[in-house]
C-alpha cells in the first residue's frame, strides 16, 4: 500500500453506490494502515443512494469507535483496518430563488441589455422551457452541459462564502475541511473519484472537479495557495451504462418542474459522447493520472420493477440494488491507491485502463484475480479477506442468529466467556448491534419472514447464473437452507474450505477451537482497543482456518 | 489394596470417556447455547455412573471366591468406591482447569 494520503470523492447516485462497495472493501481489510478522507458530493441531499452510502460509512466508523477513540485507528491485517473520515457536500438548491437554472443565475436581473445577453447565451446552450426550468433538487437529470457549469459554480460559491466567513453552510464547512486536508497532503495526495459518465451529477462533475477544487483553494487563500496538478494524483472511473429504468411518460414530463427526466434509453449514447470527450479533452488529460474504463457489455439490467408507476428522478426513494460494476469501480480505487506505476511522471497524460472478464454460455465467470489483479498476491489477499468476512457475517447472522433477531456477535462473545476468554466482555450490546447491522447490510437479513439481500448477495445476483467466487450454497436465502449452511465451506474451490473438526465436529466447531488457540498480534496488527483486538483475533482464526490461501 | 487401584484406574477410564464425549459435543451459536450445559451434565452423569458401575462390577463380577478374601474385598469396596468418586472429581477439576479454554473447561 502506498504511503500517500488517500482521498475518495463519490459523486451522484452511481458514485454513492461505488462508495458503498469501497466501504465494504475497507471492511474486509483491503486498505491496511490507511486513514481515508471521503467526500460525498451531490445535488440531491435527500437521495436514497446517498443516504445509504453515508449511513454505511458512519456505521463503519461506529464499529471502529471504542470509548474516546472516535472512528478507531488504522490497523493492519484485520477487518475494518482503514479509518474512514466522512465529509459531505451538496449544492444547495432548496432555498427560494435557487430551484432551477433560471432563478439561480438571475437571468432576469440587471440592466435590460445584460438581461438580453444573459438570455441569449443561456438559450444558446440550454433549452429555455425545459433545461432552464426543471427542479435541480433531484440532480442534473443527464443534462451534463448544465451540470458541469452548476457543480463548478456550487464549489466556487462555497469557496467565496468560506473566504468571506459569512453565511457558511455546514456542507460548505465540511467541504473546506476536506480540501484543507487535501491541500496539506500536497504532492502526497491520491484522489480517486467515483461517478458515472452516462447520467447526470457524476458525469457533469468528473471533468470539472479537479479544476473546481483548485479554484476553491485559490479563492479561499486569496490566491496564495494552489493545487499543483503535476504533483497531486487524480484518478477516476469512467463507468458506462449498466442499468435501465422505466421511460418517463408524457404525463410525468408535463410540468415544468419535471420537464426533464433522465431517459435510460439515451445512456449508451451519453456514454459514447462522454468517452469521446474524455479521450480528447486536454484538461482531463492533464488533471488525471489514470482513468478506468468500466462497463457492462451485455444487456443492462432493469432496476425498477414493472409495478412502478413513474420514473424516480431522485429523492429518498432512489435506492438502486448493487451491481458488480460498482465493486469493480471500488477495485479500480484499490489499484489506483496501491500502484506505483505511472504515478511519479508529472508530465504524462492520463492513462486509460481496462481489462476483460471471461464470458461464456451467456454469462460472466469471475475469479478473484479479475478484481484486483495478482500483483503482490493481491488476488489471494482479496480472496482470503472477502471469504473471511463473508464467513464472519454468516457466523453472526446464521450461526448466532442475528438475521432473525438473536444476539449475533454478542452470542459469540458469550461463547468466548464460556470458554474462559473474558477479555471481550466489555464490548457493549450496542456495539455488538452495530456489528450485526453491518453484517446484515453486507450479506443478508430477514424482515419477519421476508428475505432481504445485502450488498454481496445483490452483487452476486447481478452476475447470476455466472460464477462468482463462492459456491452457490454460500448464498442460501431460505431458513432451511441457511440452517444447513457450513460457514467453512463458502468457497467454490474446496482447497480453501476449513477443516471439518473431526468425526463429530463441523467447520464452526473447528473454528472455535482455532479461536481458542490463537489471539490478536497487537504490535503487528496495530490494534489498540478491545474491539479492534476482538476483530483481529477473529480475523487470525479464520485466516488460519483458510490455510490453503495463506500458504 | 488392589480394590483401590482398580477403583482409581476405573475412575480414570470413566473420566477419559467423559472427556471424549464432552469433546464430541459441538460448539453451538446463538444467545442460548446448550453445549456447555451438556458437557457439564455429561461430567456429572459419569461422576454418578462411575461408583455405581464400579460397585456393581466389583461386587458381582470381580469378587474373589475365597471367603476370607471376599470379606476383606467387601470391607474395602465401599471405601474404594468413595476413593474412585473423589479421584474422578479431583482429576476432572484439575483437567478442567488445565484445559480451561477447551471443551472440558466447561465442567467447572
Amino acid at each position: 500500500m502506498s504511503q500517500d494520503k488517500l482521498f475518495v470523492i463519490a459523486i451522484g447516485g452511481t458514485g454513492m453506490r461505488c462508495l458503498e462497495s469501497f466501504t465494504h472493501l475497507c471492511a474486509i481489510g483491503m486498505f491496511d494502515n490507511q486513514e481515508i478522507e471521503i467526500l460525498t458530493l451531490d445535488t440531491d441531499q435527500t437521495n436514497g443512494n446517498k443516504a445509504k452510502a453515508e449511513e454505511l460509512v458512519r456505521l463503519y466508523s461506529r464499529v471502529k469507535t471504542f470509548g474516546q477513540t472516535e472512528g478507531g485507528t488504522p490497523n493492519a491485517n484485520t477487518f475494518f483496518s482503514a479509518k474512514l473520515n466522512l465529509h459531505m457536500y451538496w449544492t444547495n438548491y432548496s432555498g427560494v430563488g435557487r430551484e432551477n437554472y433560471k432563478n439561480l443565475t438571475r437571468i432576469t436581473t440587471g440592466s435590460i441589455e445584460n438581461q438580453k445577453i444573459n438570455k441569449l447565451i443561456s438559450n444558446l446552450f440550454l433549452a429555455e422551457d425545459s433545461v432552464q426550468e426543471f427542479n435541480l433538487a433531484h440532480g442534473y437529470r443527464a443534462q451534463t452541459h448544465l451540470g458541469s457549469m452548476l457543480m463548478y459554480h456550487g464549489i466556487v460559491e462555497a469557496a467565496r462564502n468560506v473566504a468571506k466567513g459569512s453565511n457558511v453552510g455546514p456542507e460548505e464547512k465540511d467541504l473546506e475541511k476536506f480540501i484543507s486536508k487535501l491541500e496539506l497532503a500536497g504532492a502526497n495526495a491520491r484522489i480517486f473519484i467515483f461517478g458515472s459518465v452516462f447520467g447526470g451529477t457524476g458525469a457533469s462533475s468528473i471533468p470539472v472537479i479537479p479544476k473546481a477544487l483548485q479554484e476553491f483553494v485559490k479563492i479561499r487563500s486569496g490566491g496564495k495557495s494552489d493545487i499543483d496538478f503535476t504533483k497531486a494524483k487524480f484518478g477516476a472511473t469512467l463507468l458506462t451504462e449498466y442499468f435501465t429504468f422505466k421511460k418517463p411518460d408524457n404525463n410525468q414530463t408535463s410540468s415544468k418542474h419535471d420537464s426533464v427526466i433522465a431517459d435510460s434509453s439515451f445512456f449508451p449514447l451519453n456514454s459514447q459522447a462522454a468517452l469521446q470527450f474524455y479521450q480528447g479533452d486536454p484538461t482531463v488529460k492533464k488533471c488525471y493520472k489514470k482513468l478506468y474504463h468500466i462497463g457492462w457489455p451485455i444487456t443492462s439490467k432493469k432496476i425498477d420493477g414493472d409495478g412502478k408507476e413513474k420514473t424516480e428522478t431522485g429523492g429518498a426513494n432512489q435506492k438502486n440494488p448493487c451491481h458488480i460494476t460498482e465493486l469493480l469501480c471500488a477495485c479500480a480505487a484499490y489499484d489506483f491507491f496501491t500502484t506505483k506505476k505511472g504515478m511519479e511522471d508529472a508530465t504524462s497524460d492520463a492513462e486509460y485502463l481496462y481489462k476483460a472478464v471471461e464470458f461464456k454460455d451467456n454469462s460472466f465467470s469471475f475469479s478473484f484475480n479479475d478484481f484486483v489483479g495478482n500483483e503482490n498476491k493481491a488476488g489471494e489477499t482479496f480472496a482470503n479477506r472477502l471469504g473471511a468476512f463473508f464467513s464472519l457475517a454468516h457466523i453472526s447472522l446464521t450461526k448466532n442468529g442475528a438475521s432473525t433477531g438473536d444476539t449475533g456477535i454478542k452470542g459469540f462473545i458469550k461463547r468466548c466467556e464460556e470458554q474462559k476468554l473474558p477479555q471481550y466482555s466489555s464490548i457493549t450490546d450496542e456495539e455488538c448491534a452495530d456489528l450485526n447491522t453491518y453484517f446484515k447490510l453486507f450479506a443478508y437479513t430477514f424482515d419477519k419472514e421476508k428475505f432481504i439481500p445485502g450488498w454481496l448477495y445483490q452483487i452476486r445476483s447481478s452476475v447470476a447464473p455466472g460464477a462468482f467466487l463462492f459456491d452457490s450454497k454460500a448464498f442460501a436465502d431460505t431458513s432451511s437452507e441457511l440452517k444447513k449452511l457450513d460457514v467453512g465451506e463458502l468457497f467454490m474451490d474446496k482447497k480453501y474450505h476449513w477443516p471439518g473438526g473431526g468425526m463429530f465436529g463441523d467447520s464452526y466447531d473447528a473454528f472455535v477451537k482455532q479461536l481458542i488457540k490463537s489471539g490478536p498480534k497487537e504490535a503487528e496488527q496495530k490494534v489498540n482497543t478491545v474491539k479492534e483486538k476482538f476483530l483481529a483475533h477473529i480475523y487470525n482464526s479464520i485466516t488460519e482456518s483458510q490455510s490453503a490461501l495463506i500458504k | 489394596m488392589s480394590t483401590y487401584i482398580l477403583s482409581v484406574i476405573f475412575a480414570a477410564v470413566v473420566l477419559l470417556l467423559a472427556a471424549l464425549i464432552s469433546n464430541a459435543i459441538k460448539f453451538e451459536g446463538g444467545s442460548n447455547p446448550k453445549d456447555s450445559g451438556k458437557r457439564k451434565m455429561c461430567f456429572w452423569i459419569f461422576a454418578i455412573l462411575n461408583p455405581v458401575i464400579f460397585y456393581v462390577v466389583a461386587a458381582f463380577a470381580m469378587a474373589p471366591s475365597n471367603r476370607r478374601d471376599l470379606e476383606q474385598w467387601n470391607d474395602s469396596l465401599p471405601i474404594a468406591v468413595g476413593v474412585g468418586f473423589v479421584v474422578y472429581i479431583v482429576l476432572g477439576f484439575v483437567l478442567s482447569k488445565i484445559f480451561k479454554n477447551g471443551k472440558v473447561g466447561n465442567w467447572f
